[in-house]
């Protein structure tokens, strides 16, 4: 009885422990490491990033690693038994670490992005989806001016409240969305957005539709942002330097030497206000106007 | 006799001209005509406090094939970093074995910061300066509770390994902390510190650590 109980306990703590949020370490060969705190359990990514060895033996200290080769392949493993300061300094970085929010290699740059749709792919259904999507997105093209939040946030490029986002790996994101009622409605959206480098993302749409009695429809619609003008660009490309206007009369220099004007005083007594009476405050010369005006007739 | 006597003298003094040369790598002094404000005058522009040539002249390596790390997300500048990495050619294994990535070496500048000696030798002796790292996370509104308390648990088991170790004849004040391998630099007001992974031997990062402090005072 006391076996039995005390290895209830063992399971409870054990379960306890693997549902505890797991350290995400984000490293770049030759940039080291950067550090976040998951949003999901061990066992939750481990069935996200499908890998085994995360779901069944990740435990307390344990670090999940996205790691990004030069070659832009991208890894995902386990770490167990070093510090974070000893894998940062395994990928290159200078031993210093801390635990950001968000992960800041991933940031892509302000200003004019086109997306571009690519080839639309799928299952001929009865509603034929893919003819529909092939028409209206093929090869279309949108743009505009995008200023990203910062950090960035994947739901920025699909704002919704409903779509679920999780980090897959050093620069993927995968959000899933069910239009209606759960894993049994009609239609479900993943979207994958994966930021090749601050000047391009690559997202894929992967439409399910499901129809009574005819199964499953699915599409898939590749869409890539790219960076065509950066917001620092602009600024260098249409930056004419304007001549501050103010209430200040122009000034022209005679000559490189000073900017003043020299000065012609009429004579050292003489001023522009008249004589001083005694007792009374100074007042200034003003020329009176002309007493013949001539009267406006009816 | 008296030519073992002369190979005996000339072998004491070519190690002791051996020995001081050791020594005076291992030295750093304030040049004549340094002005530490320089160096705070470049807190947001770190490549021209450490630019490429001084880590080429003191870790011989090509300028061309170094890459810039930049790390200034904190919205403190003295816990901004910079580094200049480079591939070692060589491979490491990670994830048990499973993959092989590219062994790569850094050196770097980092915590530039105006700052008191007696404030300086606080942190370096005592937690302090660990203290107010976590005293500055609990104030900054970009870090979440929950992020806040695993940074605080982190820094808490850290101070219980860390090692400083004060390096002397390095500027006015130097330290070097393990085992993170960074030197703590102090000269005149100013505060850096200089990080080394240059392989995995502590006592020949620390060396270039060194090397790098003598490039930026002397530039």
């Amino acid at each position: 009885m006391k076996i039995l109980f005390l290895l209830t306990i063992a399971l409870l703590t054990s379960s306890l422990l693997r549902a505890q949020k797991v350290l995400i370490a984000n490293c770049e060969e030759g940039g080291g490491c950067t550090f976040q705190l998951s949003n999901v359990s061990a066992e939750d990514l481990g069935i996200i990033v499908d890998d085994k060895d995360i779901y069944h033996n990740t435990k307390n200290g344990d670090m999940v690693v996205f790691g990004k080769k030069q070659d832009g392949t991208e890894i995902v493993y386990r770490e167990s038994g070093k510090s974070r300061s000893q894998l940062d300094r395994e990928w290159g970085g200078d031993g210093y670490t801390m635990i950001y929010p968000f992960n800041p290699a991933l940031q892509p740059m302000d200003g004019k992005w086109q997306a571009t749709y690519g080839n639309v792919t799928g299952t001929s259904c009865y509603v034929d989806i893919v003819s529909i999507f092939k028409r209206s997105l093929s090869g279309n093209a949108g743009k505009g001016n995008i200023t990203f939040q910062k950090p960035f946030t994947p739901a920025q490029l699909f704002p919704s409240a409903d779509m679920k986002w999780r980090q897959v790996s050093f620069s993927k994101y995968i959000g899933i969305i069910n239009f209606g009622a759960g894993a049994s409605s009609p239609m479900s959206m993943q979207y994958t957005i994966h930021i090749v480098n601050e000047r391009k993302i690559e997202s894929v749409y992967d439409v399910t539709i499901r129809i009574p009695t005819k199964g499953n429809c699915k599409s898939r619609i590749p869409v890539t942002f790219t960076l065509t003008q950066a917001q620092e660009d602009e600024a260098e490309s249409e930056y004419e330097p304007s001549i501050p206007t103010d209430d200040l009369l122009e000034v022209k220099p005679k000559d490189k030497k000073e900017d003043l004007l020299p000065i012609e005083p009429k004579s050292k007594n003489k001023d522009d206000l008249l004589p001083i009476e005694p007792g009374k405050k100074a007042k200034p010369k003003v020329e009176r106007i002309g007493t013949q005006v001539e009267r406006l007739e009816d | 006799m008296h030519r073992f006597l002369y190979k005996t003298g000339i072998s004491f003094l070519l190690l002791f001209k051996l020995a001081s040369c050791r020594s005076q790598q291992d030295e750093v002094g304030i040049p004549s005509g340094f002005q530490a404000e320089q160096i705070l005058d470049y807190v947001h522009q770190p490549e021209k406090i450490l630019t490429k040539e001084m880590v080429a002249q003191v870790a011989d390596v090509d300028t061309n094939v170094m890459k810039i790390v930049r790390d200034d997300y904190s919205r403190n500048p003295a816990e901004h970093k910079f580094s200049y990495s480079w591939d070692s050619g060589k491979a490491i294994n990670v994830g048990d074995g499973k993959y092989a990535i590219k062994q790569f070496y850094s050196l770097g500048i980092a915590h530039v910061q105006r700052i008191s000696q007696k404030e300086f030798e606080l942190q370096m002796g005592t937690a302090a300066g660990l203290q107010q790292r976590v005293n500055h996370l609990a104030k900054d509104t970009m870090y979440a509770t929950n992020i806040t308390i695993a940074e605080a648990e982190y820094i808490k088991d850290y101070a219980t390994i860390q090692q400083l170790t004060e390096i002397g004849n390095v500027a006015t004040a130097a330290y070097w902390e393990m085992p993170i391998q960074v030197l703590h630099v102090y000269v005149e007001g100013v505060a850096f510190s200089v990080t080394a992974n240059v392989g995995t031997d502590a006592a020949q990062n620390r060396k270039y650590a060194i090397a790098i402090v003598r490039e930026i005072m002397n530039q």
